[in-house]
């Protein structure tokens, strides 16, 4: 807690909060990182689930360094949105839950192309639908990224703000 | 800023109430919005990318069943949209980034609508390693940029407003 209170007192965390711009630009910054990185989690989990079968597997392989790097965007713009209301966030449950989704969802897309590698290669070339096992665990992503989005969404609604 | 009185009615009428003052429809219309932005935008990259041939695998009539989501998206961020609009119309008329963003809305559909009746047809019957022209590209890049562009908007529309 005392680090969470030098945390808010901090100049970046004044930086952030009184200043709109700066504010409201982290916000779209945060916005076209999500639309990346679980835009590419619904892509891939449609795929797998059978949408769009001829389309071949690889297709994602180059996208997951921009999908890395989007990741990384909202880790930033995450943690500097963060500084500007830590001791809120941090006893906030919808915030809570978000960190947990986002956790249990990168765990499920490793153990999803983990079990992609797995299959045939007629699976990633196109045509052929995926094993049971895989398509379970594009569902479970798809829900658990979906998870994340709410949970953030309701923490605009419930964070107190002094 | 014109006068928006003639959407009094519509800020007065039931349903704009109903949004407005209900603790919940427009909480879960904006996760909606988010919903349909991740469809939208997913979709559109694998899309646009495999134009600009950053992405070279699979045939582009196979990548281009993925604007089917696209458009799931596009219908659900359309309806939500209207969602907000009408919870607070004067507000949203009055928003000059609420302008802006819907004239960027409208190239992005005009830019898909020169794409499947000047494009679509030519691409669909090329083979998969063809090169793709430098037009189509064009297209591709204007796609990502008012895409990037409508997201930037609508996260500003509050600085300026209800948003």
């Amino acid at each position: 807690m005392e680090f969470l209170n030098w945390l808010g007192a901090s100049p970046l965390a004044h930086w952030v909060s009184d200043n709109m711009l700066v504010y409201y630009t982290l916000l779209a910054g945060h916005a076209i990182g999500m639309g990346i990185v679980v835009g590419f989690v619904y892509m891939l989990s449609a795929r797998v689930m059978g949408f769009g079968i001829d389309i071949p597997l690889t297709i994602f392989d180059r996208l997951y360094h921009l999908t890395w790097a989007a990741f990384g965007l909202n880790f930033a713009t995450g943690m500097l949105l963060f500084s500007a209301n830590p001791r809120n966030l941090i006893v906030n449950p919808p915030f809570l839950l978000k960190l947990g989704f986002i956790a249990v969802g990168g765990v499920l897309l490793w153990a999803l192309s983990r079990s992609l590698e797995g299959e045939p290669v007629a699976v990633s070339a196109g045509g052929t639908a995926a094993s049971a096992r895989s398509r379970t665990l594009a569902l479970v992503t798809f829900l658990v990224w979906t998870a994340a989005i709410v949970s953030g969404r309701i923490i605009a609604y419930t964070v107190k703000y002094v | 800023m014109f006068d928006t009185s003639f959407l009094k009615p519509l800020h007065d009428s039931a349903i704009s109430e109903a949004i407005r003052f209900s603790p919940w429809i427009f909480p879960t219309l904006e996760t909606l919005h988010f919903f349909g932005l991740c469809l939208l935008v997913g979709a559109m990259m694998v899309v646009d990318f495999r134009l600009l041939g950053i992405l070279r695998a699979g045939s582009v009539k196979s990548v281009l069943r993925l604007t089917h989501l696209a458009i799931v998206g596009f219908a659900i961020n359309l309806l939500s949209g209207i969602g907000f609009f009408v919870s607070s119309p004067e507000n949203y008329a009055q928003n000059p980034l609420f302008a802006a963003k819907m004239i960027l809305v409208l190239l992005a559909g005009l830019n898909v609508l020169w794409f499947e009746l000047a494009e679509r047809q030519a691409l669909v019957a090329l083979p998969t390693s063809a090169a793709l022209p430098a037009r189509t590209r064009v297209v591709a890049g204007f796609s990502i940029a008012l895409w990037i562009g409508i997201i930037i908007l609508g996260r500003f529309l509050p600085l300026l407003g209800i948003g």
